[in-house]
């Protein structure tokens, strides 16, 4: 009786432990799994703070136009999207995002490549006009991506052009290179995360080999490098994106910057549709002014020879604009015209002390 | 047997004693916090500064061409002289800024509620001529408000119009 | 003997058992209790993060209004800041009716907007009114005074504009 109890004894002790060691490790893996989810939470929510402020960067730098600015970023990937293919009434599918954290920019004109990380994040503005102020651009980019400006004698008005408006902006990585001939052209590696070469010069030019052996093979998911090509003037022309094989135009030197900071000709577009709709938008105001302004002149007697600069002249080049402003690309002609009349008759309106028209 | 339920009762009884005594230090701190309200702060600071810089820009319709800010300084060039312009109406220059911030301040601030809470708007010339006071609401039992001059110069001497828009009180003596 | 030894172990087990019980009700009672208690504190404390909520969207508007370029005086172009064109401001309330989707959408949101100007000019201009909703109760009307010009008569006036938010 007594062995059996012994033994009986033995077995509940080994029993025991076991449970214990059981619901230990039970209570170990709960606090454990807790204290993972809430660093992963707080992770979330510190990356959720980055994309807000970040949106408080990106929102004071576009009212700072020609001013460039830097912020320092923590180590995350940005991501920006813009889709010209989803684009409505007021906007298109764009965003920006980090950290899985994203924020909608619908209607916010932010030119960018798709991925950026680096310790400075660079952004810069630039007032768009036709000729009163659309909107303002945006362009971001960092500290670890080089611009390479490279022209030859033939395109070189548009080069300086491009490059002086640049020269404004110290905190670009940037390096401008005047050759003879497209075979001249040589480039150093300098461990940058993505290099875009800005070429004046005519299209698919420059070999590819030379850049390739330079900067390393671009694969899908490592992009090094790409080229585009800039033909035309600083009023309008071209832009040929060598990667992709395709052409854009541009109007005026923001929308060429806006394609020289832009990951891709879809992005480039993309952008430039939301500007188009803003100027739809911007126009029909001016439009709205412009018909009152003729009216309260015309009744007043002594204002009357005031008429004439909101006459249907430039209530048809508003128009113009307005309705035209979505084919700004193709129909740059027309729109210089009515751009011109606008500034002639506001000119005009200062000089004999009438209403500016804008 | 019957001791040690006792214990054990009393044992329960302290644990709920604890928990109700946090419970109660939960309200407390719940209920009774302060937040500083950002907004609040935001908005008053705000207020201010764009109050003056508007008033300064309006058109006075003291003349066809001047605006409050230069009738204000037109007074504080000759305080004692209640200024040099003359308005179209054939008031001077300084009771015309008088009157007319005063009328504003009627339609604007204390309209929005800040009658009660109490501000003052005053202009300080040199040396130390109150041109202009505007004073509403309960001063002595506010604090303090924002002190921070808008400042004028009165060229092409090296001397400064101070404006004060202070709510709760500027606490100028 | 040993029976008697068994009844009074196992009267003690129940005992035992019966405490073990009633500890676990008493501790159940008081989580639910807390739970409920904390429940309320969350209530009453969200109920204070939408009005502050609706102060902040009313700040939020007035910088994208700041920030528009529809409306702000300009020459040749270059904008003024804290200034507004009335003719424009006319113009832009005739346009909103095209461009409904985007206003509402992205500048104006739940909000009414009203531009008074007070003197030398008194004037009142409702801009944007989302007429739905209630008004957010115990959030003030956010107010900013701003410059108006008047093209016609050369004339900058003293106004301000008025954000009302909307909550649901």
């Amino acid at each position: 009786m007594a062995i059996a109890k012994n033994k009986n004894g033995q077995i509940d002790v080994q029993f025991h432990w076991i449970f214990i060691i059981l619901i230990g490790a039970i209570i170990l893996s709960f606090f454990v799994g807790l204290s993972v989810w809430y660093k992963n939470t707080q992770e979330q929510k510190n990356t959720a703070n980055i994309v807000v402020a970040l949106d408080s960067v990106l929102d004071t730098a576009k009212e700072s136009p020609k001013t460039a600015r830097t912020t320092t970023i923590p180590d995350i990937t940005l991501s920006f999207t813009c889709s010209s293919d989803e684009c409505n009434d007021y906007g298109c599918a764009s965003a920006f995002s980090g950290g899985g954290i994203s924020h909608g920019t619908e209607t916010e004109i932010l030119f960018s490549l798709k991925e950026l990380s680096g310790n400075d994040l660079i952004t810069w503005a630039l007032e768009w006009k036709l000729p009163y102020t659309i909107s303002n651009f945006l362009y971001v980019t960092t500290d670890n991506v080089r611009y390479i400006f490279v022209y030859d004698e033939e395109h070189k008005e548009l080069a300086y052009a491009v490059t002086s408006l640049l020269a404004e902006n110290d905190y670009l990585t940037k390096e401008t290179i005047k050759i003879e001939e497209p075979s001249d052209f040589a480039i150093i590696d300098k461990n940058d995360n993505f290099v875009r070469i800005v070429a004046f010069l005519d299209s698919d030019s420059l070999s590819e080999t030379t850049v390739e052996t330079a900067l390393g093979e671009n694969s899908a998911n490592n992009k090094k490098w790409d080229i585009i090509y800039v033909d035309g003037s600083e009023e309008s022309g071209t832009i040929y994106f060598s990667e992709e094989s395709v052409s854009v135009s541009y109007a005026g030197l923001p929308l060429l910057l806006g394609a020289i900071f832009s990951a891709d000709r879809d992005f480039y577009m993309c952008n430039v549709k939301k500007a188009a709709l803003q100027g739809k938008v911007v126009s029909a105001v001016y439009l709205e002014r412009t018909k009152a302004l003729y009216d309260a002149v015309s009744a007043v007697p002594e204002k009357s020879y005031c008429s004439y600069y909101y006459g249907q002249d430039v209530q048809e080049a508003i128009t113009t604009i307005m309705e035209n402003v979505d084919i700004l690309l193709s129909n740059s002609i027309a729109f210089s015209s009515a751009v011109q009349e606008l500034m002639d008759n506001n000119n005009y309106a200062v000089i004999k002390n009438c209403p500016r028209v804008y | 047997m019957k001791k040690r339920g006792q214990v054990e009762i009393i044992g329960l009884m302290i644990i709920v004693i604890i928990l109700s005594l946090a419970l109660l230090f939960v309200i407390k701190v719940v209920f009774t916090k302060k937040n500083p309200d950002v907004s609040q702060n935001y908005q008053t600071n705000t207020l201010v500064e764009a109050f003056v810089n508007t008033l300064f820009q309006t058109s006075s319709g003291c003349t066809t061409d001047t605006t409050i800010q230069d009738l204000l300084v037109d007074c504080a060039k000759n305080p004692f002289s209640s200024g040099t312009i003359m308005c179209s109406d054939g008031r001077s220059s300084c009771q015309y800024a008088n009157e007319t911030i005063a009328y504003i301040l009627q339609q604007t601030i204390d309209k929005w509620g800040f009658q009660n809470t109490g501000y003052e708007f005053v202009a300080v010339a040199p040396p130390n001529q109150q041109i202009v006071y505007y004073g509403s609401g309960n001063l002595s039992a506010s604090l303090a408000g924002e002190t921070t001059p808008f400042t004028l110069r009165l060229y092409p001497s090296q001397q400064y119009l101070h404006v004060y828009l202070c709510i709760g009180g500027c606490g100028l003596t | 003997m040993q029976t008697k030894i068994r009844t009074k172990k196992a009267q003690k087990a129940q005992l035992k058992t019966g405490e073990t019980i009633i500890v676990l009700i008493i501790f159940f009672i008081l989580l639910a209790g807390g739970m409920i208690f904390y429940a309320k504190i969350q209530k009453y404390t969200t109920s204070q993060k939408k009005q502050e909520t609706a102060a902040v969207d009313a700040i939020s508007i007035e910088q994208r209004i700041r920030h528009m370029t529809e409306i702000p005086c300009s020459i040749d172009g270059t904008i003024i800041f804290d200034c507004y064109d009335l003719e424009k401001i006319k113009g832009l309330q005739k346009t909103i009716p095209d461009y409904m989707l985007y206003y509402n959408s992205v500048i104006f949101k739940n909000s009414k907007v009203t531009i008074t100007s007070v003197y030398p000019v008194a004037e009142e201009i409702l801009l944007f009114d989302a007429e739905t909703r209630e008004i957010s109760t115990g959030t003030q009307p956010y107010r900013t005074p701003v410059t108006l010009y008047d093209p016609l008569t050369n004339m900058y006036s003293f106004g301000y504009i008025t954000i009302e938010v909307f909550t649901s």
